[in-house]
């Protein structure tokens, strides 16, 4: 008895270093028959998926470092870009508010005088009670067009222009009345080549 | 009946046995079903139950599942050359880290692979010369040895030490050899805790 299981002790010696040997000399994965046969299939498997979509992988290649670096440079250029933007907005609408009041100024004070400065923006002095800022400027042009300063310009000018005229004529009378009387005194330093004054027709009857 | 016993004792002691053998067939339909999450499982199972294959399989899914670096970490447990899918799978792991200069090595041992994998194969090593080809930037460097101090403070020794090779490799192919001094330092600390066995 001590005999065989000393034969089957060694016998199972041998057959474990013999196992080991064959361990060292083949790929791990053929130790066991149903691992040969799994590792057959993973190796059918992975062929198949070989070149099937993989989660976010296989992107392009790039050098790490230098794209952090780019995209924190983009970052930044974007962010001045939008704060130049805002900083070219607000100074947009500001000159345009400006331009807009400098406009209604201007207006109202070539048209209206001291009056239209103030009140000229809001138009509130021209439209009384119920004007709104936009309905004051339009009556400011409207003013302008037909109210006292500038339609009174050109009216004004006439009776102005007429004035003179009307002037002239009563000087030009009188002037003549005035020639008329002068030969009648007989005063001998009237030329002969005063034929249109009443003078030489009233002079020798006065002559006379 | 001694001697039976013997025998299935000597039988466990060769392979993983019949149960790990049933994980990684399952692991592998799996995969091959495009359940790379359950494949996982499977292999991982399988590692722990002694089937020395299954880390590799593991990194294999874990490329399909877009996770580079733990791919990274499966791998570095089985030396390249024996199977040359597998070893397709570790440069995609590597490329996908990029850990191109790992990821060329591994390429470079499938000259002789078949038609469809060697198409994938110039089509991979063309981006990655692309890449090289221009001198590394010091920033460049400097990512990868940031890298290999960040991984090795986690505990992933194994993934540090890959990192610390490619900032060593890149930085040697610079005139001022920028980072080469501090990666090889850091690989003198960081590849003995990467060895199998050894715990941080």
């Amino acid at each position: 008895m001590k005999t065989h299981v000393f034969y089957a002790g060694a016998a199972a010696a041998l057959l474990l270093s013999g196992s080991a040997r064959a361990e060292d000399a083949q790929p791990a994965q053929m130790t066991h028959p149903e691992n040969a046969a799994a590792h057959a299939a993973m190796h059918e498997a992975m062929q198949h998926q070989m070149t099937a979509p993989t989660a976010g992988a296989q992107l392009p290649a790039e050098m790490p470092g230098m794209p952090d670096r780019a995209s924190a440079t983009a970052t930044q250029a974007r962010e001045h870009a939008a704060q130049e933007q805002q900083h070219r907005t607000a100074a947009r609408e500001l000159a345009a508010k400006h331009g807009a009041q400098d406009a209604a100024m201007a207006r109202g004070g070539n048209m209206h005088g001291a009056t239209a400065g103030a009140a000229g923006h809001t138009g509130s002095g021209m439209m009384g009670e119920t004007g709104t800022s936009q309905q004051g400027a339009g009556m400011m042009r409207t003013g302008d067009m037909h109210g006292g300063s500038g339609g009174m310009m050109p009216s004004g000018g006439g009776m102005m222009g007429g004035q003179p005229g009307g002037a002239g004529g009563t000087t030009g009378g009188s002037g003549g009345m005035m020639g008329g009387t002068t030969p009648g005194t007989g005063t001998p330093t009237t030329t002969p080549t005063a034929p249109p004054t009443s003078g030489p027709a009233s002079g020798p009857m006065m002559g006379k | 009946m001694i001697a039976r016993a013997l025998l299935t004792l000597s039988a466990l002691a060769v392979s993983a046995g019949p149960a790990a053998g049933e994980h990684l067939l399952a692991g592998a339909g799996a995969f091959r079903d495009g359940k790379f999450d359950a494949a996982l499982v499977e292999f991982r199972v399988a590692e722990k139950l002694g089937a020395p294959e299954a880390g590799a399989y593991a990194g294999a899914a874990l490329v399909k599942l877009g996770r580079a670096e733990e791919a990274v970490e499966a791998f570095a447990s089985s030396p390249p050359g024996d199977d040359e899918l597998l070893d397709w799978y570790r440069a995609v792991a590597c490329y996908d880290a990029k850990l191109y200069g790992c990821a060329e090595r591994a390429l470079a041992g499938l000259a002789r692979a078949g038609p469809k994998v060697a198409a994938e194969v110039t089509r991979l090593r063309g981006e990655i010369a692309r890449v090289l080809s221009p001198q590394p930037a010091p920033a460049s460097v400097d990512w990868y040895l940031a890298r290999c101090e960040a991984r090795y403070g986690e505990g992933r020794a194994a993934l540090a030490a890959a990192y610390c090779r490619e900032a060593a490799e890149l930085g040697g192919r610079r005139p001022d050899h920028h980072g080469v001094a501090r990666a090889n330092a850091a690989l003198a600390r960081v590849v003995p805790a990467s060895l199998p066995g050894s715990k941080r």
